[in-house]
């Protein structure tokens, strides 16, 4: 029998599926972002840093529950086995989670860092801070790749939880170093923002990286011949 | 035109401790085949390789004229698959899952899946966490059969469901089978649904496929006998009969059971000073436990 939908509808109804499970919290997760960024809006140092760390908690939790939800959960609750007696390879059902996580985090992660920007530049804010917050951003985003993988390439919500709980205490190193960096600490109070080498090549480290966490994570899930 | 729903050949998987090998199972277009086995005989597994889900080591499958799991996407269209320990989306409708079903699958009949809903009294618009453990049994039952599958691969079907519940679903699968086209594969601890709904029986114990025969010829191949053994006979002695699965002695009396039941096996009980007072068919439960036994 020739069936009209090939596998690339497949994966499109998985991480069309997944939207729909995590939609509402997203809708909530965002509208936090909205009043979180709206403080630090109010241009206080104390206001923008309150809000900046809650900002941080923000992606973090929408990149943690993601992982856990979509992912681990998705073995835990024994949905996984509903979803392996669909029309779908290992392969197919890999690609589907690696797409709609992504997907599901970057649309919010993009919000949310397009906000804080936006907010920076149309408030007394220094525009200075603009590499640090891109910078712990990016470094976030890193995080979510790296719990994300684990959580795909395990299914262990024990790992997941252990390499989330190692990149959150990373990130705070991470903030420390940056601004022990003079290329960053003397640059946070300028009116401009200073894309200098040490900045530029600490994105491009953190893009790559990114690139190299996922393209491992599809390699490693390729090999996967079976599900359960 | 395929004979056959599916065909297992060789087949063998190995795990740390536990080992099938060298299985060959097929069922003829059209049939039931009920897998019978005790907890950790390898039904699940037989099943998991029969929907690509498990690759096995060794061997060949086909399923619907598919190879599997290379084609397993093209064979789950007409494939049925549902498991007790398969879950749905808690925070899901049932509904939202019959809307899911229906965009993958264009054979989903929304006017069977409503005659479903009716029939084993589910609401559409109620979330999944809120059904009991049988109405999510018959949830899962209803989202496999409202898309007519070729062939149904159920395992463990009726686990957990009251009497009211698993006759619902007993009915419903015999219903289906008035198609001569579907077939079923189902595994079940319950051995009075699958003497009931199967044309053919496989029996597994420890990855091994012990039996695998039509239901009838297989039950009828079984019997157990109330014997008087004869006044001089050694109550001490082990006493041997050919073709006896096992023999238990109570003073003068005997049973005796056999897979071999023919008049040459009366004639072999007649031979060792067993005089048969009473014969009786036995029911595939009794089966289930001589045949375990046996192979311990």
């Amino acid at each position: 029998m020739m069936h009209t939908f090939s596998n690339s509808q497949m994966i499109k109804l998985l991480i069309l599926k997944d939207w729909q499970l995590v939609k509402k919290s997203l809708a909530a997760y965002l509208a936090g972002g909205v009043l979180i960024i709206g403080l630090m809006g109010m241009a206080t140092p104390l206001l923008f840093n309150t809000g900046a760390i809650l900002m941080i908690t923000l992606m973090i939790v929408i990149g943690a529950r993601s992982a856990i939800e979509l992912v681990v959960n998705e073995k835990k609750d024994q949905t996984l086995t509903f979803m392996m007696s669909l029309p779908v390879t290992a392969q197919d059902y890999a690609w589907a989670k690696l797409g709609a996580n992504l997907v599901l985090y970057l649309v919010p992660w993009l919000l949310l860092v397009a906000g804080m920007l936006l907010v920076i530049v149309s408030s007394p804010v220094y525009n200075g801070v603009i590499p640090l917050v891109v910078l712990v951003s990016v470094f976030i985003l890193l995080s979510y790749c790296c719990y994300l993988a684990t959580a795909l390439l395990t299914y262990s919500e024990g790992y997941t939880t252990a390499v989330m709980i190692v990149t959150n205490l990373l990130l705070n190193g991470f903030i420390i170093w940056l601004l022990r960096m003079p290329a960053i600490h003397l640059t946070l109070e300028a009116p401009t923002a200073s894309w200098n080498n040490t900045s530029l090549l600490l994105l491009a480290a953190g893009v790559g990286l990114i690139v190299v966490v996922l393209l491992a994570t599809a390699v490693l899930q390729n090999r996967k011949t079976s599900f359960l | 035109m395929q004979q056959f729903a599916f065909e297992m050949r060789d087949i063998s998987i190995r795990y740390p401790h536990f080992v099938m090998e060298n299985i060959s199972l097929s069922l003829p277009k059209g049939q039931v085949m009920g897998l019978v086995g005790v907890n950790g005989a390898g039904k699940s597994t037989t099943i998991r390789m029969l929907m690509g889900l498990v690759k096995p080591d060794a061997g060949q499958i086909n399923v619907l004229g598919y190879q599997l799991p290379a084609q397993q996407v093209q064979a789950k269209y007409d494939i049925g698959f549902a498991s007790d320990d398969m879950r749905l989306y808690k925070s899901q409708t049932l509904q939202w899952h019959m809307d899911f079903i229906r965009s993958v699958y264009p054979q989903f009949d929304p006017a069977y899946a409503k005659e479903l809903l009716q029939r084993f009294e589910l609401i559409g618009e109620q979330k999944i966490k809120g059904l009991s453990h049988g109405q999510r049994v018959k949830a899962c039952l209803l989202l496999v059969l409202a898309r007519r599958p070729k062939l149904l691969v159920l395992d463990e079907p009726t686990t957990g469901l009251d009497p009211v519940a698993r006759d619902e679903v007993i009915s419903e699968l015999a219903e289906i089978l008035r198609d001569d086209e579907r077939s079923v594969l189902f595994s079940s601890h319950n051995t009075h649904d699958i003497e009931k709904l199967s044309d053919q029986i496989a029996f597994l114990d420890r990855g091994k496929l012990l039996a695998l025969q039509d239901k009838e010829t297989y039950l009828s191949s079984w019997s157990r006998f109330r014997c008087q053994l004869p006044a001089d006979a050694n109550t001490d002695a082990t006493m041997s009969v050919a073709g006896a699965v096992s023999i238990k002695r109570h003073g003068q009396l005997a049973e005796v059971i056999t897979d071999q039941n023919s008049a040459g096996f009366v004639a072999q009980l007649a031979l060792a000073g067993f005089q048969v007072l009473e014969q009786h068919r036995m029911s595939l439960e009794e089966i289930f436990v001589a045949n375990v036994k046996r192979s311990r």
